[in-house]
């Protein structure tokens, strides 16, 4: 799993920016890929547990559903990274040439804020959950330690949109979604 | 007040180039905020229950299988089989791409997806035959919207989440229109084509093309007809084809390698990750309108001025066609379905049928510039100029709209199997 950030020739601290997030996507990468996995996995095996033995498995559901929020909100850390945010395009070329290259850093400055804001709120969720020893549905297990996922994700975003923002040879070149 | 502030807001927003995760998340925070009696730890409480659902399951799950199969040899394979069987007749490797894009569709979700893994194949090959460069173009954009039509598809089970309206349904309703447009692309495919040389029928490469395909093409029979049976669910089918796709490609074809693979993971997981909490935050604020009687409101002040059936279908289309060529058809979907689906069932429309012609809409932004995710994708992949590619699509919008017009005019396209 290689990050794919736009290859940097500028500043050395743009540089250790720049291996920063790439070693950060590397470790949601995996997270994000065992998410993943666990999804298939936990689902397919409840699938033939029914029709093997004919019952499923208790928790698969359940265990998928976590794997597949851990999964979705790093990945919303790499999508950024990626620049593969689902974003409306048709406004831009309202925006004057000269002022495109400002506008896409400030743009910049405004996501990090943002994120910041729903990271700071989350963990405000998880602590509530934490106190409360909230316990899940099906399986009773401690949820605190999957609701995580949100704080971090959040903000793991607004750290790279900064970076983004500080060296704009960083900012990867947007990909498109298939 | 507040609701001008509020517009001007989401303005500056998309001016300064947000994802759109992040105009929704901060329209919602400030809804929470500032116009009612709420906090916005609230908004994240909301999106935890959105996604805490096992119904959601189903959507990183086909996109990942779909990746699969494009990346592999299954698309080769069912293109192939289609090239054999209809090679001979004048335009019928045209025809022969159509037949692929539909039966791709049958196990891909997604439109890009699906014109990519066929699309890489047939563009040469119809080049190679004396196809001409813009009708090969424009086929494979329009061709690729099967995908989000033909049943799995990504923008019905999203239709599904965000209206509650059964996904089973959905899936049974989408073979009447997607097939409906495969017979369009067909016939003008045949008709501008006549004269291109063709290639002698073999019934032995049709024999060697099933045997190579047989396992591919088995893939629609499981993944459909465990859905329709009620043998297992959307969910469970879609595990059931990532893990038929992942033993198909590694075991029987062997032509997946495992940094292939890796990609694959990593394209659906960025996928989900774009599309995953953007659906969490629009869940949220879909609770607050509801909450705050906002689609009644809607329903409301749309019968003042709309006094018919006929009416709200045309202004429904018109919504959803400019949405659909200024917003990813995704997001189109999340943030208009659920306002859109109670006006459709108060002007008396079926519930299924008005999801088919949301949907039918939407897939027509998939080739509408300036925001055409497949018009992109192909200047991307078939390395072409955007203004080409654009101006070869053209003509297949055109039948797109005769296949909308159809689709909207006789519901029982729809909902004939499921009747």
């Amino acid at each position: 799993m290689v990050a794919k950030t736009a290859p940097v020739s500028t500043s050395r601290l743009a540089q250790r920016a720049k291996r920063v997030l790439d070693a950060l996507y590397a470790v949601e990468a995996w997270g994000a890929g065992l998410g993943l996995g666990l999804v298939a996995v936990a689902l397919f095996a409840d699938v033939v547990g029914r029709e093997a033995v004919g019952s499923g498995i208790f928790g698969a559901q359940r265990t998928a559903v976590y794997g597949m929020i851990v999964s979705a909100f790093l990945g919303l850390a790499l999508a950024t990274h990626s620049g593969r945010h689902i974003r409306v395009e048709g406004f831009d070329r309202l925006v004057p040439a000269a002022a495109q290259a400002t506008v896409v850093r400030l743009g910049h400055v405004v996501s990090m804020v943002i994120c910041l804001f729903l990271s700071y709120w989350s963990a405000d969720f998880v602590l509530v959950s934490l106190e409360q020893g909230e316990r899940g549905m099906a399986l009773d297990i401690l949820v605190w330690p999957i609701k995580i996922v949100l704080p971090w994700a959040f903000a793991s975003a607004g750290v790279r949109y900064f970076v983004f923002a500080l060296f704009p040879a960083v900012e990867p070149t947007p990909e498109k979604v298939a | 007040m507040s609701g001008i502030i509020l517009t001007g807001l989401i303005l500056v927003l998309i001016f300064l180039r947000q994802p759109i995760v992040l105009i929704v998340g901060a329209a919602l925070a400030y809804v929470h905020v500032f116009m009612t009696a709420s906090r916005p730890e609230f908004l994240i409480q909301d999106m935890w229950i959105a996604v805490d659902r096992e119904v959601l399951l189903s959507i990183p799950l086909f996109v990942f299988a779909g990746l699969i199969m494009a990346r592999g040899s299954i698309a080769k394979r069912l293109t192939r089989i289609m090239t054999s069987l209809t090679g001979s007749f004048p335009g019928g490797l045209a025809v022969a791409t159509v037949l692929s894009l539909t039966a791709f569709g049958a196990i891909c979700g997604a439109s890009a997806v699906t014109m990519l893994a066929i699309g890489t194949i047939m563009y040469p090959a119809l080049l190679a035959n004396g196809y001409p460069k813009s009708f090969s173009l424009g086929l494979l954009c329009a061709g690729g919207t099967l995908g989000v039509i033909i049943p799995p598809s990504l923008l019905m089970i999203l239709y599904g989440i965000m209206t509650e309206v059964s996904i089973t349904k959905l899936f049974l309703a989408g073979w009447g229109p997607g097939l409906l447009l495969a017979g369009l692309l067909s016939i003008y495919s045949v008709l501008v084509n006549w004269r291109i040389e063709t290639k002698p029928f073999s019934g032995r490469e049709v024999a060697e093309a099933l045997k190579s395909g047989i396992w591919a093409l088995l893939m629609p029979v499981i993944l459909l007809g465990g859905i329709y049976t009620g043998w297992f669910t959307v969910t469970e089918a879609a595990a059931v084809s990532v893990v038929y796709a992942i033993v198909i490609e590694f075991l029987v074809h062997r032509e997946l390698t495992l940094r292939a693979f890796g990609d694959v993971v990593m394209e659906t997981i960025k996928l989900q990750g774009s599309l995953m909490p953007l659906l969490a935050i629009a869940i949220s604020l879909n609770n607050i309108l509801d909450l705050e009687g906002v689609p009644q409101a809607l329903v409301a002040f749309m019968k003042g001025y709309i006094d018919s059936k006929f009416s709200l279908l045309v202004v429904t289309n018109l919504v959803l066609l400019i949405a659909g060529a200024l917003m990813d058809e995704s997001s189109a979907i999340i943030v208009l379905a659920p306002l859109l689906a109670p006006l459709g069932q108060s002007y008396g429309f079926n519930d299924v049928h008005f999801g088919i012609i949301t949907i039918v809409n939407l897939q027509i932004g998939y080739v509408a510039p300036p925001v055409a995710l497949n018009l992109i994708v192909a200047m991307v992949a078939f390395k072409e100029q955007f203004g080409f590619i654009c101006r070869s699509v053209i003509p297949f919008v055109g039948i797109m709209l005769i296949g909308l017009v159809i689709t909207c005019v006789f519901p029982e396209l729809s909902l004939f199997l499921i009747k």
